[in-house]
């Protein structure tokens, strides 16, 4: 007699607790922490990381008018000069937007050359009258956030 | 809190674009232009040939508002302006890399004076060079002496935004990320600090 509401109440604490554990795993931060160990245990076994993009939004500041091609030219050559070409193919760093008029633009590259790429924006654009100091915003995992912050910071 | 303790000239334009990228404190070989949210100082950088030229430069120079920086020719004039107390930082540039060796650096350790190293040294150095300035950089690291980085911009255009000068130390020197922090705000800041208190 004294036994079944005790059972009842042992099931009803473990429906609680697993209600409680699929609500934080669906909140993110159970799934997270279970991401970044996985990436620690391939790491250790030697499996290759995933290759992911990042959008590098940045900014000229420009005593000329700067094109497409001058800028993506300067980026290509300064990562080879300092990096070389096997680093250049590895991180293929794309410049896949720009506005010539608003001196903004957004870069792709893999994650794990991301700071290489930004390394690269103290060495200022210098081409003819024109110089330019390239100025990095914020880099983001997304080209739709990319966008976003670059009409923000307008 | 990012400073830069070594700009050429510090126009109105360059002022206005410090400001922007985060620059809280400059020191400029020449300033024409007032304090536009950046606290300014003046530089002096001294490249004397000789112990002698050295003593006479630094008599020449007024106790106050500048720092005063040597970059020494030869073993002797290293040594005498890592005890000097009216010499702020000892800087490395690509011609005299050869004056600094391991008791250079016990030295500058002994009397706590900064090394400065320079952001154009590093676009201008050639492979070798790079090796060089990379070991001395290194030791200088692991003896714990405090590492400063200038800019050594003469114009706007220069100045490099502080997270990608951090990224290039880290990456081209092997700088701890932290030291790579610092080496642009506390280190530089406190000899700024002690010339306007």
């Amino acid at each position: 007699m004294v036994e079944e509401p005790v059972t009842i109440l042992v099931i009803l604490l473990i429906a609680q607790a697993v209600l409680l554990a699929t609500t934080v795993y669906y909140l993110g931060r159970v799934r997270r922490v279970l991401r970044i160990w996985k990436t620690l245990v391939e790491k250790e076994r030697g499996k290759p990381s995933k290759p992911r993009k990042r959008y590098v939004v940045f900014a000229l500041a420009c005593s000329g008018n700067p094109s497409r091609e001058m800028v993506e030219k300067h980026v290509e050559n300064t990562f080879t000069t300092y990096y070389g070409k096997a680093l250049l193919a590895k991180a293929s760093p794309q410049l896949i937007f720009m506005d010539e008029k608003a001196r903004r633009g957004v870069y792709r590259v893999s994650h794990l050359y991301v700071k290489h790429l930004i390394s690269l924006f103290t060495i200022p654009l210098e081409t003819g009258e024109c110089k330019c100091l390239i100025i990095p915003l914020k880099t983001t995992g997304t080209l739709k956030k990319a966008l976003k912050i670059m009409e923000k910071k307008r | 809190m990012f400073t830069d303790l070594n700009v050429k000239d510090c126009g109105s334009e360059l002022l206005e674009k410090a400001a922007t990228l985060g620059y809280s404190a400059l020191a400029c070989w020449e300033h024409s232009a007032g304090e536009r949210g950046v606290r300014i100082v003046g530089k002096k950088v001294l490249a004397p040939g000789s112990l002698e030229e050295l003593k006479q430069s630094l008599v020449k120079i007024p106790a106050g508002r500048t720092v005063v920086s040597v970059s020494p020719r030869d073993t002797a004039t290293a040594r005498w302006s890592a005890h000097d107390g009216r010499v702020d930082t000892i800087v490395m540039t690509l011609e005299n890399i050869d004056v600094f060796d391991k008791k250079q650096f016990s030295t500058m350790k002994y009397y706590g004076k900064p090394l400065e190293i320079w952001l154009s040294d590093l676009r201008k150095a050639g492979s070798l060079q790079l090796a060089k300035y990379y070991r001395r950089v290194n030791l200088a690291l692991r003896m714990k002496i405090p590492v400063i980085t200038g800019s050594g911009a003469s114009d706007w255009s220069q100045l490099p935004h502080p997270r990608a000068a951090i990224y290039l130390l880290t990456l081209l020197l092997d700088f701890p990320e932290k030291e790579a922090l610092r080496s642009l705000t506390s280190h530089p800041y406190s000899v700024i600090a002690g010339k306007v208190g």
